[in-house]
């Protein structure tokens, strides 16, 4: 096990990436900070991709991001790891967001939403793929914060319908049942191949 | 007046729900058994 601490440069141990989760929650615990800023780069850009496409105010995203955040280093006893750390880190994420959005009931324009990417596609991804994720997003637009929630957990964070139950609290055929309605919505709207990916 | 009609009987309506979920190879091996086992017999899907 010698050469832990060094082997490659950026990861102190050969674990899984739960076996990383584990490691990182037990150390937040002890109150250490670098392992809070550890998980801080490790879920911003996730849970900031999941905000934004829930929430869609960039000033409340990091509103929330931040509380969420927050509820972590704070409470990091409350995650009883019974779950995946990111399944308990995004259902607070989840519980925050909709607390904004009802202190925020006013009907928002989104005027950039055509334009705006917040799937931020990795370079791994194709010119299509990119525009499939840009049309997907826009057709999202009209759908309530449950179903479009469900559609983003499931197709641009690949989680089960288990894990979004968990995050939503609700149960799993609730899961299906708005997964079915969304679908039907984005069906009318996205038109061609692109029904038929959906 | 709105209500929820239950599917999980019909086979076919059930896979229709899991496909999300098939097509990012999140279902569990039940669910993943009997969706490939409708898959195979039903040409509409």
């Amino acid at each position: 096990m010698s050469g832990d601490a060094v082997r490659g440069g950026r990861r102190t141990t050969s674990g899984t990436p739960e076996d990383d989760d584990a490691q990182l929650i037990e150390r937040i615990r002890a109150r250490d900070m670098r392992a809070f800023e550890s998980l801080y780069r490790k879920y911003h850009a996730r849970l900031t991709r999941f905000l934004t496409n829930l929430i869609r105010r960039p000033q409340m995203v990091e509103e929330v991001l931040n509380d969420t955040l927050m509820v972590v280093w704070n409470k990091p006893e409350s995650y009883n790891g019974q779950s995946r750390l990111s399944t308990w880190i995004f259902a607070i994420g989840y519980r925050k967001a909709l607390k904004a959005l009802r202190r925020h009931q006013d009907p928002i324009e989104d005027l950039h939403a055509e334009a705006r990417q917040s799937g931020e596609p990795g370079p791994e991804q194709s010119l299509g793929q990119r525009q499939a994720q840009a049309a997907l997003l826009a057709a999202m637009r009209d759908l309530s914060p449950d179903h479009r929630t469900v559609v983003d957990l499931t197709y641009f964070h690949e989680m089960g319908y288990r894990e979004i139950a968990e995050i939503m609290e609700c149960p799993v055929d609730t899961v299906k049942t708005r997964m079915f309605y969304a679908r039907r919505h984005l069906k009318q709207v996205l038109a061609g191949a692109l029904s038929d990916w959906i | 007046m709105a209500r929820i009609i239950p599917f999980k009987t019909d086979p076919h309506q059930e896979t229709q729900t899991l496909l999300p979920w098939y097509v990012t190879g999140r279902l569990e091996d039940e669910d993943l058994a009997a969706v490939e086992a409708h898959l195979r017999d039903c040409p509409a899907c």
